[in-house]
């Protein structure tokens, strides 16, 4: 009896940790979205190069955080709701690496656009950054709080985005067509964007996976709910 | 000396005797006559003995019942026995003692209610760590500063919570050592909350528990304050050092054979006059501001028109809109009320936010005057043109010295970097006040609160 508690204990211990390596390896990729949106922002190139040299600690921790699935898997032979949470946290995983390599893409990007004058005051790309920094934010959030609603609310949050990043590339293309020279950066901060529009859509599976974690439904071919009601209406 | 209880006992003891005796007596002689005085005699001593032992078991009794009330914690009263006997006396001290603990209860929960209250109305937040580093319990100013309700917090982690990288590894760093560690910590995105953290043991605790103390200070502020001084100084250094490597720069090519060329020297000299008029500016701009945060102008307040200072800032203006064939609209009613201000500063800060408006208005824009009463005992002279714009995210920042939106464009248009931050001081000066809106890409609104002369 008391050595079956034992072994319960040390297998809450190890799905615990799974959670804790998911959550460290969201904070450091939360960072680093964070840091090259500043070195971007504030023109700051010691920032960026900082974001592709941590880039490396973030594929580590992605490998570790996937052997310690893998060895849950096959040890302990989950069940029900925790093979659900082990399979959602192998996925969410690879979505978190991804993220933080779009933060490297991004810093990449702004080193070079820090060499050039700035081409314009920055207003839709830091509203499109925080949208999706949100987003990460919040799919890991409903992730914790295991919070079905939260995770809906990252799925509708993509349109925004969308709009957003057309914005962008409009208004890049009259600067484009006015001043050739202008093109270089243009397609720079289009390529931010098109990472940031990316990232979002991460965040959203990150979203349909805890979905899926929770209610056991597979979601992530369904239209979020509000865009629906949008088709409809 | 024999005690009371000694005697009832006794007696009570005696009296049993007696009726065994009796009993026995009567059972051997089995004599009627004989027996029935036996029987009463009998019947006579149960009764003292059933008298006598009712005497010392009641009170025993009630002291049962009356322990047992406070064992269980229902406000129990003073227990009443009267006697002279050590039952008495028992009974005695018992009320003393549960008067005792109830003054001691008393205490600890005064003590309990003065550190919950200290530990809610502090400012730091306060969380503490269980032996598994899970949250056991946090002050009320904590979650106000992360803006969560407890019960997502209690029992969680701090990467469930957090998920702040920095925290993480300080915690883990505390955890390796034991020694007490300082971390500052960022949280949020759009608008960060800084906070330093201190992680410290909680020594002292029973049952060899190891739990973990974190100290939260909001440092948010004072970190901005840090930026912005730190902000200054790297500007003013840059804004003084860019005219003078212009000037240092032409005069050095003068020297080396440039002079003998008059058309090019001539250049040279204009470009150098620019700049050394730029620094003059400058250092004109910053003395009016230190002057002005000193309180070492002196207003000459007086009662005066607004539409006479447009409309003598207005020709100052015209020409440079002219250039960029900007139209100037102003429509200021008549009858306004005066202002009380000194003129050249109000004229100053007219002109300057007028100056603004044409520099930052593409070719073709408008920039329009107008002025108002708004009713709480101020004119309002409210500038607005059809501009680039500014970010709301930059409006608070605006005031700053040196703060530029655009750090690049303004300095191409001749700026200085200390226009509003004068105006705004002026206006303080004046006990008025600036308001600016704007929407980017589209138009900038500056309103200017004067105060109505009396």
């Amino acid at each position: 009896m008391d050595g079956k508690k034992h072994i319960s204990d040390q297998y809450e211990r190890e799905l615990q940790d799974v959670k804790e390596s998911l959550l460290y390896l969201g904070a450091m990729i939360e960072k680093a979205m964070g840091k090259a949106i500043n070195a971007l922002l504030e023109r700051n190139s010691e920032l960026a190069r900082e974001v592709i040299a941590e880039d490396d600690q973030i594929d580590q921790l992605d490998v570790e955080t996937e052997e310690k699935c893998i060895r849950v898997l096959a040890l302990r032979q989950p069940t029900a709701r925790d093979l659900r949470f082990i399979a959602t946290a192998i996925k969410i995983n690879g979505h978190l690496e991804r993220i933080g390599d779009m933060a490297a893409n991004i810093a990449e990007r702004a080193i070079i656009l820090n060499e050039e004058p700035q081409l314009k005051p920055y207003i839709d790309l830091p509203r499109m950054a925080d949208i999706a920094r949100g987003m990460v934010r919040e799919s890991l959030d409903a992730l914790v709080n295991e919070n079905v609603e939260l995770a809906n609310k990252v799925r509708g949050d993509d349109e925004s985005i969308d709009a957003l990043n057309e914005q962008i590339f409009r208004e890049l293309l009259t600067f484009m067509l006015e001043d050739p020279r202008k093109i270089h950066a243009s397609l720079l901060i289009m390529q931010i964007a098109k990472n940031l529009e990316r990232i979002s859509d991460h965040a959203e599976s990150i979203a349909n996976r805890v979905i899926y974690m929770i209610t056991g439904k597979i979601v992530r071919h369904e239209t979020p709910l509000k865009a629906q009601d949008k088709q409809i209406a | 000396m024999r005690s009371r209880l000694f005697y009832k006992i006794m007696g009570s003891y005696l009296v049993f005797m007696l009726l065994s005796v009796a009993a026995l007596t009567f059972l051997i002689n089995r004599e009627i006559k004989g027996g029935l005085t036996i029987l009463v005699m009998a019947l006579f001593s149960l009764l003292a003995a059933l008298i006598f032992s009712r005497k010392i078991t009641s009170p025993i009794r009630k002291m049962e019942i009356f322990t047992r009330k406070v064992c269980n914690g229902a406000p129990a009263g003073t227990l009443l026995v009267e006697s002279n006997d050590e039952l008495g006396q028992l009974a005695k001290n018992i009320n003393h003692l549960v008067l005792q603990q109830q003054e001691k209860i008393k205490l600890v929960h005064k003590e309990k209610r003065k550190l919950a209250s200290a530990f809610t109305a502090m400012v730091e937040g306060v969380m503490i760590l269980n032996s598994d580093n899970r949250i056991e319990s946090m002050n009320n100013s904590l979650m106000n500063i992360l803006g969560r309700r407890e019960d997502d917090i209690i029992n969680k982690t701090l990467l469930e919570v957090f998920r702040n990288m920095d925290l993480q590894n300080a915690l883990e760093r505390f955890k390796e050592t034991g020694e007490p560690v300082l971390q500052e910590i960022t949280l949020g995105g759009a608008s960060p909350i800084i906070l330093d953290v201190n992680i410290s043991p909680i020594q002292g605790l029973s049952g060899g528990d190891e739990k973990t103390m974190m100290v939260f200070h909001e440092v948010t502020r004072l970190k901005k304050l840090e930026n912005i001084r730190e902000d200054f100084v790297a500007n003013v250094t840059h804004e003084i050092k860019t005219p003078l490597t212009a000037i240092i720069g032409f005069i050095e090519t003068l020297e080396e054979g440039a002079i003998e060329d008059r058309v090019t020297a001539e250049k040279f000299l204009r470009i150098i006059s620019e700049h050394a008029q730029r620094l003059n500016r400058l250092v004109d701009g910053l003395l009016t501001l230190s002057s002005i945060e000193l309180g070492e102008i002196k207003l000459h307040l007086e009662g005066i028109s607004v539409v006479h200072i447009v409309e003598n800032a207005l020709p100052v203006i015209q020409a440079k809109a002219r250039d960029k064939k900007l139209a100037i609209h102003h429509d200021i009613p008549t009858g306004l009320p005066l202002i009380m201000a000194d003129r050249d500063r109000v004229a100053q800060v007219i002109l300057n936010i007028l100056d603004n408006a044409v520099k930052f208005t593409p070719e073709g824009g408008k920039v329009s005057i107008t002025a108002f009463e708004d009713g709480g005992g101020y004119v309002v002279v409210r500038i607005a043109d059809t501009g680039i714009g500014i970010p709301a995210s930059e409006i608070p920042r605006l005031g700053e010295r040196f703060y530029r939106v655009d750090k690049t464009r303004s300095r191409e248009l001749g700026g200085i970097g200390l226009g509003l931050s004068i105006v705004k001081h002026l206006m303080k000066a004046h006990q008025g006040r600036v308001e600016i809106e704007s929407s980017p890409g589209k138009s900038t609104t500056v309103s200017l609160y004067f105060p109505c002369s009396l």
